[in-house]
């Protein structure tokens, strides 16, 4: 008897039990709202495990962030048309998240919700994972002039309306941002 | 002082970590068994995959054919009486608890255009199958769906407020008075499918008279208000019976096609921009514009204007480049009404949201040059009593895209 799929429902519940909350945090930096980002968690961790391929509990965060990821860039679409539909979507109020307890960076989070998702998803990627432009083009099916693009506007826009943002991350970008 | 974003992102993450919900993993579990069950089973009839949550959101927003209106209703500024009485009985059900205001009330319109929100759609009437938590439009229906929203005047742009939506829809009977709102105390609880793959959309109602419980019959004009802005709109009217009110055909096989130059047709009514419109910066997300559709027929065309007419952008090639049909959108009348014979014009909208074709998941049209073609195909009744499909379009506009 094939038991691969118990065992790959052993991991899945080992990571939603024991990474839930980062994973959480993870889909909330690309959401900003607590309801959507745990929505996009318990999606990816669906589509991580749904098929009998075998998931090693080492790899299978990593392979649960990226499909938060492709799904948050995925249905991009859908989210564009959000105001139009937001009625038609089972869910109460927006969760705006914990913006009153983390007080100083409320104004961080007000500009990221300014970008657009894919400039967002840069954004992270490249200042909370720690990518550089070729890994992020990669993980995203970008092409790393395009990610350069995305991350200049966003980086642009975070400044308008942050101020100038730590020279380090400025000076990456300006220096093509493909060196951590 | 400089923002450190890297700091700023780790601490809101942990801060986030915090405060998100442990996952379910009951529910986890319980969707991926159900995933797994359906696989097999698609597997076994051939790879046919249509989820019930797509199949209804489909469904609602009128893809596919659909019949044609069985009448088409003219509105007016004010309210009068409609030229379909509602023939529901006066007396109320035993037991049945009138709703709460408007319920009864004599429905003043004054309309209220804000200039950064647009209220849009359409009331659908249908019926909820339980077991699929599908939505299907039926005019003989038990249910109505009110498929209106407010979206930003301008695509892309923000919809002023405070960002949420207080939205009303009232249906008017023949004598000015409210016969049905969006009570939020009566909203039809939303189901799941047996199948576990979706459920009911939200908006629904029983199709009954809020003053007697007994079902809507008849003709009612549709009236949606939105407190958060303020805007107030006619609405296209329903007609509850066999004969009654059916989404509008969209007509996809005929309107232009991706990939391909725009379709040279005979054009039944011609659109024009007002000459002051300049389209030299045009956002990627898409347009609002005011437009004049002018009859190019030798007779009398009567019928209900588009809430907004299709346009596509077409490349230097020629091609089309965007999608003439939105499918989230979907397709509504308007609460005004042509009537108009050769040369005669009538105002109507061009609202649109730039969806570059193919699937590419960056979902936004490039800046640069293209030319804007309006281009749609709607119901007339030219006397015959049966309306046929009428081909509007208008264009080459050149319009010059920047990237938001």
């Amino acid at each position: 008897m094939d038991d691969r799929p118990h065992r790959n429902d052993d991991v899945m519940a080992a990571v939603a039990r024991d990474r839930g909350a980062a994973l959480g945090a993870y889909a909330y930096l690309l959401t900003g709202d607590l309801r959507d980002a745990e929505d996009l968690v318990q999606d990816a961790l669906v589509k991580t495990f749904v098929r009998g391929r075998r998931i090693e509990l080492s790899s299978a965060e990593g392979y649960v962030r990226t499909v938060i990821l492709s799904t948050w860039i995925d249905t991009y679409r859908r989210r564009r048309h959000w105001e139009r539909v937001r009625h038609l979507v089972a869910r109460g109020d927006r969760q705006d998240g914990p913006a009153e307890v983390v007080g100083a960076r409320s104004d961080v989070q007000a500009a990221l919700a300014q970008l657009s998702p894919q400039q967002r998803a840069c954004v992270v990627l490249r200042f909370y994972d720690d990518l550089t432009v070729p890994e992020i083009a990669e993980r995203l099916g970008l092409a790393p002039g395009t990610v350069k693009r995305y991350l200049s506007v966003a980086v642009g826009r975070l400044e308008s309306l942050l101020g100038p943002l730590a020279e380090s991350e400025t000076t990456v970008l300006l220096n093509q941002g493909d060196a951590r | 002082m400089s923002t450190d974003v890297r700091n700023a992102l780790d601490e809101i993450a942990a801060q986030a970590q915090g405060a998100v919900r442990a996952v379910d993993l009951d529910r986890l579990r319980s969707r991926v068994r159900r995933r797994r069950t359906q696989g097999a089973v698609v597997r076994s009839v051939g790879g046919l995959a249509v989820v019930g949550v797509v199949a209804a959101s489909l469904t609602l927003l009128g893809d596919g054919p659909v019949p044609a209106p069985a009448e088409v209703p003219v509105a007016t500024a004010t309210p009068t009486p409609s030229t379909t009485p509602s023939a529901g009985p006066t007396t109320a059900l035993p037991g049945w608890v009138p709703g709460g205001a408007p319920c009864g009330s004599v429905f003043a319109l004054e309309p209220v255009d804000h200039p950064e929100l647009e209220v849009q759609g359409s009331v659908m009437i249908g019926t909820l199958d339980r077991q699929t938590a599908m939505f299907g439009p039926d005019p003989a229906g038990s249910g109505v769906y009110l498929n209106v929203f407010t979206t930003s005047e301008v695509p892309g742009q923000p919809a002023g407020g405070d960002g949420t939506s207080d939205l009303t829809t009232v249906l008017v009977d023949d004598e000015g008075t409210v016969a049905f709102w969006s009570d939020p105390a009566r909203l039809t609880p939303r189901v799941e499918s047996a199948d576990g793959q979706g459920s009911s959309v939200s908006n629904l109602y029983d199709a009954v008279d809020c003053r007697t419980g007994r079902p809507l019959v008849g003709t009612y004009r549709v009236f949606a208000h939105e407190a958060n802005g303020p805007e107030t709109v006619e609405l296209a009217p329903v007609t509850f019976g066999p004969n009654g009110t059916r989404p509008p055909n969209p007509f996809l096989d005929v309107l232009p096609v991706c990939g391909q130059p725009v379709p040279d047709v005979v054009r039944d009514f011609t659109v024009a921009l007002d000459p002051a419109v300049v389209l030299d910066d045009v956002d990627d997300a898409g347009l609002h514009l005011p437009v004049t559709v002018t009859s190019a027929d030798p007779g009398r065309l009567r019928g209900r204007v588009p809430q907004s007419l299709h346009a596509v952008l077409v490349d230097a090639d020629g091609i089309v480049v965007t999608e003439a049909f939105d499918r989230l959108v979907g397709r509504h009348d308007s609460g005004a009404a042509f009537d108009v014979r050769t040369g005669g014009s009538f105002p109507a909208e061009v609202f649109t949201w730039f969806r570059p074709c193919g699937p590419t998941p960056t979902g936004t049209v490039g800046s640069g040059a293209y030319d804007l073609y309006v281009y749609d195909v709607f119901l007339a009744d030219d006397g015959s009593g049966v309306p046929t499909p009428r081909t509007a379009a208008g264009g080459p506009f050149p319009l010059t895209v920047r990237e938001r």
